[in-house]
């Protein structure tokens, strides 16, 4: 490689936010025609380091290197004029969420167009011409695969899917002809399939001859586009190399973690007696395990929408969980999941079909009959912050679900909490905190200390792990493994994410648009999907080398 | 759609301002005391059968149903009444004084907004806000009848560069319009300024300042537009800091105006002229919120059937 | 830095301003052994010096004594009007946040008409229905305030509510009496305390400006806004009776919105 292919050359490149090194003497470097990931978890530095490539970091953030060039000059001692030169003519960014990301009261066309607004036409710097403007701004998005781009350029961002919105974002970062992409979880906000597209068009970008730093918390999704990998935690590169080399062969303990850490889907190429084990111990929810501890029957569910007409969000959905069974509900955003995982809490009312919880009637009675059999059938959601009462501490959160924990003595109860907490590896010196004294793993658990205390059967959880890192989301689908082999408490598991729900799962329903699709066991359905959309799903998991 | 929509717009206006009728004339129907003796003053000594004419030809011998509909029909017919003081027409009590108030209303408002302007726009760097935040504390927190006092004894008394009293051409004008507009350009400041602030924090503003974009583009294409929202929620409490100001204003400096009739009216219990302006306002409030609703469309495209969020704030 | 410890030193200034201003509305002796009401034909118009701190109005009476009784009745208004339209407030808030949905939006659509216009114009409308006088301008300016209250105890009770916690104290089976006792109240009330402390000022100030208008209390009773006006006839030959009471009211006011703000950003960030 030579250096007149070089984009980008950083060398001891620090951060600092008063005496804390946020930072830490990174070095890196981007040639064109080549895709770097750098890869973290949350607060690793990643996303810091991206924009000190910008000259944008947030107030009171201190940028020093000791080798610092773009397109062969010496950025350190930049302006923010000069800075402003670079920004969207040599260097683009494309952050995570297009809805957010492009100004939301303007034009998807106005918002392309502006970089050539400030910078003028890319070729001759001239300033541009209305015409040649739109004309521009057409092609450009043409150039990012949108359908029909002259209608698009005059609608708002939040008139377009997000998998259009995100090619709109790229169009804009790409209209000035900038030679370098920098892309902040450029699909952290996508569907799986839409996921793929996105990153088929960035890859055949960098093919084309643009250089692209891609920046994400999930090396799955970067290890089919990525030249090379950079792994970040606190702030320094920990390993970096190609992305064969670093995946098949980690050398840093760090990498290895991240890499068991990750969920996987099983291999289809694999024949079926090849599937690791999802968990020890456990048992697949066809076995004779006695009656079901809950049966949905012809569950539907709609909703008006604004036009006055009826959506069906759940529609004809019936299944059985087994006692100590764990069944995962996966599809796509808007498929339902949500919703049915709410008529199965008895949330909310069915418009058709039943609920039955132990073979009595769960939907259909009134809340009052409901409440004394709520301890049997608890929820575990995406956001544990929210479900508890800021003003409580721990224990008294935990305490809240325990069953007539009014009645039990004080004592009594401090020493059921302390179990519990135990039984969540959560430290007994944490029960006097709050909930926003704790951090996401640990809400979780608590969340979970909290579902368990009344001995339920079965555990209904909404995207439980979502929002945390991938370490952290590995030890948290641990526990619940362990507490369904422990406890014998069966498990409905909604997630977006396959690779998740294949690592805690026995069986699966795949949904799309309120209704079943494909059903069975993971390892059938994963491996050999019979319906086009599961297959779509699978395929477009991204997956490890 | 569309054309269903705008009537269901009227007819809300229309209940708004029937409300607000209504409510007027119920509660000062409720009020204790005998209108005829407000009529007539304290001191006239008049003959029972006087004051029973007198109640006869203002339909006030009538039961209240009737009464209230006959209230109701004149409203429609544009006739508020007759002041009992003035013996005037109440339309055209106000209608005389409305002049001198507009006047003082558009000049406040046009200050208040050049003021908030400079404050939330113009004004950079942390120490410089941080100077303007407390200004427009101070400018909230004061009340207006003394922020009138203290201008006009520097600037009238003390300095003698503008008139004591009176409503005579710009001059006149300048000190009025500056004690309305001072405590609204605070508000309409602040509200500025957190929108702005807001919206620089928006990922959309990082796009924006990624592609190259310095600051005055920041501010004029993107981040002002997002910060005229919550502004624009406080035009009804603006316009109704106007009326409220007017009437203090027209007091301390000696000005003619529908605040001065307001205050005459509620002091001497002039009934009529009172529920006058009451519907005054209430019409006065519902143009405003038309005008603000169409404004929200202008402005956001994500809206598309939007509330009637006017409210206070602070 | 500096920043921080600008604001944290304006606040401790408001605290203290706030405490001595309640000091002299309780005891008024504490600052001063004057009488409010005593006229002084010798010491006429006096200008601020030893003595007359605030100087002397037009019949000789201290200035300073009749700010520091002023205080009385403008913060006995001040919380008194407050406290009633909280309590008022609250209970009609959160009574129809949990109403039907037709209630509610009935009765909010009146409570917003309400909120579109300043207190001051609300109160100006109450005196104009239950007549001048000094019990009258508590009334009106508790009753301006009140849609304010009651609109952030329905938003309030809604938010919470519909909140994850509420939802998840449903999932655990706890009793909705229970929720609402344990989760709903207490959270609506602490945003709705900030809201009061404010709001204090702001009723004074509508008060203060009933007075100066003359709908209040009478001469010679110490009024703040009442001093206002007396003073505006006197600005050509002595500014300081007009000026004093004014730096009063906007000190208080200015002094409970710092207090109150700080209380919510307090509340903001356990929220958070």
């Amino acid at each position: 490689m030579t250096d007149a292919h070089v984009l980008v050359r950083a060398a001891g490149l620090t951060v600092r936010f008063g005496s804390t090194v946020v930072v830490d003497s990174v070095s890196l470097s981007l040639a064109a025609g080549e895709c770097l990931a750098i890869v973290g978890e949350s607060g690793s530095g990643k996303t810091l380091t991206a924009r000190a490539l910008l000259g944008l970091l947030p107030d009171g953030a201190v940028l020093s290197a000791d080798e610092l060039l773009i397109d062969g000059a010496d950025v350190r001692r930049n302006s923010e004029a000069d800075w402003r030169r670079i920004r969207g003519a040599r260097v683009g960014l494309v952050s995570q969420d297009a809805l957010v990301s492009l100004d939301p009261l303007r034009r998807v066309g106005r918002e392309v167009a502006e970089v050539l607004e400030i910078h003028g036409d890319p070729v001759s710097g001239h300033r541009m011409p209305w015409a040649a403007l739109d004309e521009t701004v057409t092609t450009q998005l043409g150039r990012v695969a949108m359908p029909e781009p002259e209608e698009r350029a005059r609608q708002y961002p939040h008139e377009l899917s997000g998998g259009l919105r995100q090619r709109a974002l790229i169009a804009s970062a790409l209209a000035g002809k900038p030679g370098v992409l920098i892309a902040d979880e450029p699909t952290t906000a996508l569907d799986v399939t839409v996921q793929a597209q996105v990153l088929d068009l960035l890859s055949g970008l960098r093919d084309d001859g643009l250089g692209i730093i891609v920046i994400s918390h999930d090396l799955a999704v970067v290890a089919g586009i990525a030249d090379r990998v950079a792994v970040m935690r606190s702030g320094r590169i920990v390993e970096v190399g190609a992305t064969v080399e670093v995946l098949s062969n980690p050398r840093h303990p760090y990498t290895r973690m991240l890499l068991a850490a990750a969920p996987r889907l099983p291999d289809a190429s694999f024949p079926e007696s090849s599937f690791p084990e999802p968990v020890e111990g456990s048992r697949p929810s066809t076995s004779s395990g006695g009656d079901p501890v809950l049966r949905a029957t012809g569950l539907g569910r709609d909703f008006r929408r604004p036009d006055g007409g009826v959506r069906s969000a759940v529609d004809d959905v019936s299944f059985d969980v087994l006692p100590a069974a764990a069944i995962g509900i996966v599809g796509e955003s808007g498929s339902g999941k949500t919703t049915l995982a709410r008529l199965l809490l008895g949330f909310d009312a069915p418009d058709r079909g039943s609920v039955t919880l132990d073979g009595q009637p769960w939907s259909g009675i009134t809340e009052g009959r409901r409440r004394s059999r709520r301890g049997d059938i608890q929820y575990i959601s995406q956001d544990p912050l929210g479900s508890f009462d800021p003003r409580y501490t721990v224990s008294r959160i935990v305490a809240e679900g325990l069953r007539g924990g009014s009645r039990l003595s004080s004592r009594t109860r401090a020493a059921r909490i302390r179990t519990l907490l135990d039984s969540v590896g959560l430290d007994a010196s944490l029960a006097g905190r709050r909930p926003h004294e704790l951090s996401g793993g640990q809400r979780q658990r608590v969340a979970i200390a909290r579902a368990i205390a009344s001995e339920p059967r079965i555990l209904v959880c909404d995207e439980p792990v979502s929002a945390l890192d991938v370490s952290i989301q590995a030890t948290i689908i641990d526990l619940l493994a362990g507490l369904r082999r422990d406890l014998g408490v069966a498990l409905v598991f909604v997630s977006h994410d396959l690779a998740v729900v294949a690592t805690l799962c026995d069986d699966v329903l795949v949904m799309r648009d309120g209704r079943v699709v494909e059903s069975g066991a993971i390892g059938e359905v994963f491996a050999h999907p019979r319906h086009p959309f599961t297959r779509a799903l699978v395929d477009a998991v991204p997956r490890m080398p | 759609m569309v054309f269903r929509r705008i009537l269901a717009r009227l007819a809300g206006m229309l209940v708004v301002v029937w409300g607000a009728a209504t409510a007027a004339f119920l509660v000062l129907k409720l009020v204790p005391g005998d209108p005829v003796d407000v009529m007539l003053g304290v001191s006239a000594q008049a003959s029972p059968e006087l004051k029973q004419s007198i109640r006869a030809d203002l339909g006030l011998d009538q039961p209240l149903p009737v009464q209230y509909v006959s209230y109701l029909s004149r409203l429609v017919r544009g006739d508020f009444g007759t002041s009992y003081q003035l013996r005037l027409p109440v339309t055209d009590v106000i209608g005389q004084q409305l002049g001198y108030t507009l006047q003082l209303a558009a000049a406040s408002l046009a200050l208040a907004l050049a003021i908030a302007l400079v404050g939330a726009v113009v004004v950079h760097g942390r120490a410089a806000r941080g100077i303007v935040s407390v200004l427009e504390l101070l400018a909230i927190s004061s009340p207006p009848f003394w922020i009138g006092l203290v201008l006009l004894s520097v600037f009238a008394f003390g300095l003698g560069w503008f008139p004591v009293a009176g409503a005579d051409g710009i001059q006149g004008l300048v000190l009025p319009a500056l004690t309305i507009a001072l405590p609204v350009a605070g508000i309409l400041g602040q509200v500025l300024r957190t929108g702005l602030e807001d919206a620089e924090q928006q990922p959309f503003a990082t796009t924006a300042r990624a592609r190259g974009a310095g600051p005055a583009r920041l501010v004029l294409r993107h981040t002002l537009r997002h910060a005229a929202i919550p502004a624009l929620t406080l035009a009804g409490y603006i316009v109704g800091s106007l009326l409220g100001g007017a009437v203090i204003v027209e007091s301390v400096f000696a000005r003619p105006g529908l605040g001065r009739v307001a205050l005459a009216a509620i002091t001497n219990r002039d009934l009529p002229v009172v529920m006058g302006i009451i519907v005054f306002t209430a019409i006065v409030f519902v143009l405003v919120n038309l005008v603000v609703d169409l404004a929200y469309r202008a402005i956001d495209p994500r809206i598309a059937a939007p509330t009637a969020a006017i409210r206070g704030a602070r | 830095m500096r920043g921080r410890f600008a604001a944290r030193a304006g606040l401790v200034v408001a605290a203290l301003f706030l405490v001595a201003v309640t000091l002299m509305a309780v005891a008024p002796g504490l600052f001063t052994p004057l009488d409010p009401l005593a006229t002084d034909t010798d010491r006429v118009l006096q200008p601020p010096g030893w003595g007359h701190p605030f100087g002397t109005d037009q019949t000789g009476r201290d200035m300073f004594a009749r700010v520091v009784h002023g205080a009385s009745y403008s913060l006995g208004v001040g919380a008194g009007a407050t406290a009633a339209a909280l309590v008022i407030g609250v209970v009609v808030g959160t009574l129809v946040g949990l109403a039907p949905r037709i209630v509610d939006g009935v009765a909010m659509r009146g409570v917003e008409i309400l909120l579109a216009f300043p207190e001051f114009l609300i109160a100006l409308f109450a005196i104009a229905v239950l007549g001048p006088g000094p019990v009258n301008v508590a009334t009106a300016v508790g009753v301006a305030a009140l849609p304010a209250y009651i609109r952030v105890a329905r938003a309030e009770t809604l938010v919470v509510r519909r909140s994850g916690y509420v939802e998840a104290a449903r999932g655990l089976g706890v009793h909705p009496l229970r929720v609402a006792v344990s989760h709903v109240v207490p959270n609506t009330l602490r945003p709705l305390g900030v809201i009061a402390t404010i709001g204090i000022g702001t009723t004074i100030v509508a008060a203060a400006g009933l007075s100066f208008l003359g709908l209040g209390p009478q001469d010679p009773t110490p009024e703040w806004g009442l001093l206002l006006s007396g003073g505006r006839n006197l600005l050509a030959q002595a500014w300081w009776v007009a000026f004093f009471p004014g730096v009063l009211i906007t000190g208080t006011v200015v002094s409970a919105t710092v207090v109150g703000r700080r209380l919510r950003r307090a509340g903001e960030g356990r929220r958070s």
